[in-house]
């Protein structure tokens, strides 16, 4: 008896696949771009709270919609989290180096999705090229 | 079509195993960030809309507990993989 041959996967049904993964990197690069941009927010509004200085009043935001006033009163010490339900109170320079170095680390990790997808683009041109070159020899015979 | 019950699709086994160890990294990385911390900082656990004020060593215990909890349901799913005959 024959051999059970494995169906071979078409090159359209692989292009997609890849265009699918190249979908959702980008879908995740969006989500640190978003975490990025928030971070350096962050920063900002510390810098400038600094800035400000003691006693100046300032609006904090309590949930989504509602704001109180209160007073800048020390300004020395940052709550950050640090991940995994986790806060520490850190020294603002410390808090704002932490914040810096974080973002460091987003920017690698999004440059190493874009070398992904670079790397993707290349697998799907491959793939194109490899269907072409096959394309002239099946019509000489 | 819906699969059989307690029939994960590959995708989704191998997105919730990768999702676990991420969090185990994370958690490591937490961990070796508080042992550089002096001693005396204040540490809060976020506790959904408030904070509550802990110390060291209840954080330390309370990642620990987190982890052991990730490993379980890590060991379960690969151990599922590796029924399904592929690899993560």
């Amino acid at each position: 008896m024959a051999e059970k041959k494995q169906p071979e996967i078409r090159v359209e049904d692989q292009v997609r696949a890849l265009i699918a993964q190249i979908e959702s990197i980008r879908a995740e690069i969006a989500t640190l771009d978003a975490a990025i941009n928030a971070l350096r927010q962050t920063v900002a509004t510390l810098r400038t709270l600094k800035k400000l200085g003691k006693g100046k009043n300032v609006l904090i935001p309590v949930g989504s919609i509602a704001q109180v006033e209160m007073k800048i009163e020390n300004l020395d010490k940052v709550v950050v989290s640090v991940g995994q339900n986790i806060s520490a109170e850190l020294e603002y320079d410390e808090a704002v180096k932490y914040i810096e170095d974080e973002i460091e680390r987003l920017l690698a990790l999004r440059l190493v999705l874009e070398q992904t997808i670079a790397d993707l683009y290349t697998q799907i041109d491959q793939l194109i090229r490899g269907t072409q070159k096959q394309k002239p020899e099946g019509e000489n015979k | 079509m819906e699969l059989p019950q307690n029939q994960v699709p590959q995708e989704a086994l191998v997105l919730q195993i990768q999702l676990l160890r991420s969090q185990l990294e994370q958690i490591e990385r937490v961990k070796e960030f508080l042992k550089k911390l002096e001693p005396g900082r204040k540490l809060y656990i976020n506790l959904g809309e408030v904070m509550v004020e802990s110390n060291y060593l209840e954080v330390m215990q309370y990642l620990e507990e987190k982890e052991k909890e990730i490993r379980t349901a890590l060991l379960e799913l690969e151990a599922k993989a590796t029924s399904a005959g592929f690899k993560v």
